[in-house]
């Protein structure tokens, strides 16, 4: 099948028309991406199974939900992935109280697996959202890891870091513009 | 409490939206003035686009490799199930006579057939969800004008796809057509038609429910940003007395709870029935009007208790506005 060439959307157009080849496509580009993300947030190989299976069947599903011209398959993708991700963890954490680690550096972006060793993982997606997320202001990087990967509400942010609700809202708003910005023309469809 | 409507209360929430961090209170105000801003709309796009990069910055981890074995058992299971649930269609009613209604069409399922839900929502915030509503501009349009219409469409590019086949056909031998624009030509009509025929079908399901009279279909509601939010199509008799809702992927209501259904007149909410979803998340609802259903300009669904309530409740889940 030649589906290996089709872009994301394609895919998701096949899928509407209920062909399973189409979604099969679209796990192999993802599923590693998806099962990831939800596994550093959960810590927990079990429930991301299920978040993974969930996610792609909700692709499968509500593909003729998707609007091309609203953003990128990604967009959509990962939306759906976090959103689901956000809800196990609340799931697990709540009623509990929070301990707030690595506030300045959730990603260990610092750390030695982010220095590039050879060219292939200089260019990936990886080392280069890494390193956008580097380029940020300390302050709005830390608010952006500590709600999308520490699963924190604004109004937990701000008073875990003794800020002005208004100031962790700015942080955010700006920081995820900045991202959006430095990585628009610089990630491809992965693993291709 | 913060008006939905003002603009500039509500767009530094978006950010925290777009990375759900927001409490439940602060995401409902979201939800509602991005129904009527197109702005706030546009720069949500770009946030969420923002925050996906950011499931790029994780080191992988491969998932197992049965996990694509089960995801296939599931949609095997949910394929049986949306097949039930067409029988179950035809069979509560009996009496309808379109002829040329095809619930079987073999291609593929409309989306209210597709009903289970995308998550397995269990929890008190699922009901609490509210979903984005985009309201496609259908307004007015007669049912039967919009089934006729695109009828007319299909059958036409069903002609012009045996046309080119014709033309193809002619051309075999040539080795080199077999990428020739005729080609992909054909292959865009199919994809095309494909398409219409899927919206002809949604239609005539509308048609086969509502059967007979002047029916007019002012309101599509389908989920918006959120992919998994439930879906709504709201019939108005052209009287004006009569109107239905057909709902989508809403969650069970909890136990003590039912849904209501509320249209918004100018200055006021005028409550409708309750009703319960079946498991599928599906609903039919006779909206059983006090007043004219063609002078409405919004139509809501909350939480209620059972009974149902004068005041609507915060719990909002599907909120339609006639734009
Ligand atoms: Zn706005």
């Amino acid at each position: 099948m030649e589906y290996i060439e089709f872009t994301d959307e394609a895919l998701l157009a096949q899928i509407v028309d209920q062909d399973r080849l189409a979604l099969e496509c679209l796990y192999q580009r993802y599923s590693t991406r998806v099962f990831s993300l939800s596994f550093r947030m959960l810590s927990d190989q079990g429930a991301s199974e299920e978040v993974t299976q969930d996610v792609f069947l909700n692709v499968w599903r509500r593909a003729a939900s998707y609007k091309p011209g609203r953003g990128k398959f990604t967009t959509w993708l990962f939306g759906i992935a976090h959103h689901r991700t956000i809800d196990e963890l609340r799931k697990r954490t709540r009623g509990k109280q929070r301990v707030l680690e690595n506030v300045d550096d959730f990603l260990n972006l610092q750390s030695a697996d982010i220095q590039p060793v050879d060219a292939a993982v200089a260019n990936s997606e990886y080392a280069t959202v890494r390193k956008a997320l580097i380029n940020l202001p300390d302050a709005q990087r830390s608010v952006i890891e500590l709600s999308y990967f520490g699963g924190f509400t604004q109004a937990e942010i701000a008073l875990k870091l003794d800020q002005p609700l208004g100031t962790v809202k700015t942080r955010m708003r700006l920081g995820l513009k900045k991202l959006r910005v430095a990585l628009a023309s610089k990630l491809r469809t992965p693993e291709l | 409490m913060t008006d939905p409507r003002n603009h500039e209360s509500i767009s530094p929430d978006l950010a925290g939206y777009s990375v759900h961090a927001l409490d439940d209170k602060a995401r409902q105000l979201v939800e509602q003035h991005l129904i009527g801003c197109k702005d706030c709309t546009f720069e949500l796009e770009e946030l969420m686009e923002g925050a996906a990069n950011l499931a790029f910055a994780v080191p992988t981890v491969s998932p197992p490799r049965g996990l694509q074995d089960r995801i296939n058992a599931a949609i095997d299971a949910d394929m049986n199930l949306s097949e039930e649930h067409r029988v179950s269609i035809g069979h509560s009613h009996p009496a309808a006579s379109t002829p040329d209604v095809s619930l079987a069409s073999p291609v593929r399922l409309p989306w209210y057939a597709n009903t289970r839900l995308a998550w397995g929502i269990s929890s008190g915030i699922a009901a609490a969800f509210i979903a984005l509503i985009v309201v496609a501009g259908v307004a007015g349009i007669r049912l039967n004008d919009r089934v006729d219409d695109f009828t007319a469409q299909v059958a036409a590019q069903d002609r012009e796809i045996v046309s080119f086949t014709e033309l193809l056909t002619l051309m075999e031998d040539d080795a080199k057509l077999a990428s020739s624009a005729e080609a992909q030509q054909v292959s865009v009509l199919q994809k095309s038609t494909d398409t219409l025929e899927q919206q002809l079908n949604d239609l005539r399901w509308l048609q086969y429910v509502t059967s007979v009279g002047s029916w007019t279909t002012p309101s599509f509601f389908s989920g918006g940003l959120q992919p998994q939010a439930p879906q709504g199509v709201l019939i108005t008799h052209s009287s004006g007395d009569q109107a239905f809702l057909m709902v989508n992927g809403l969650a069970p209501a909890l136990p003590g709870s039912v849904y209501q259904v509320w249209l918004t007149y100018e200055g006021s909410m005028v409550p409708g029935n309750t009703f319960t979803v079946d498991q599928d998340g599906y609903a039919v609802v006779n909206l059983d009007l006090t007043g004219d259903a063609t002078e409405y300009i919004g139509v809501s669904v909350t939480v209620e208790p059972l009974g149902g309530s004068a005041i609507p409740s915060d719990f909002t889940v599907l909120i339609g506005s006639d734009q």
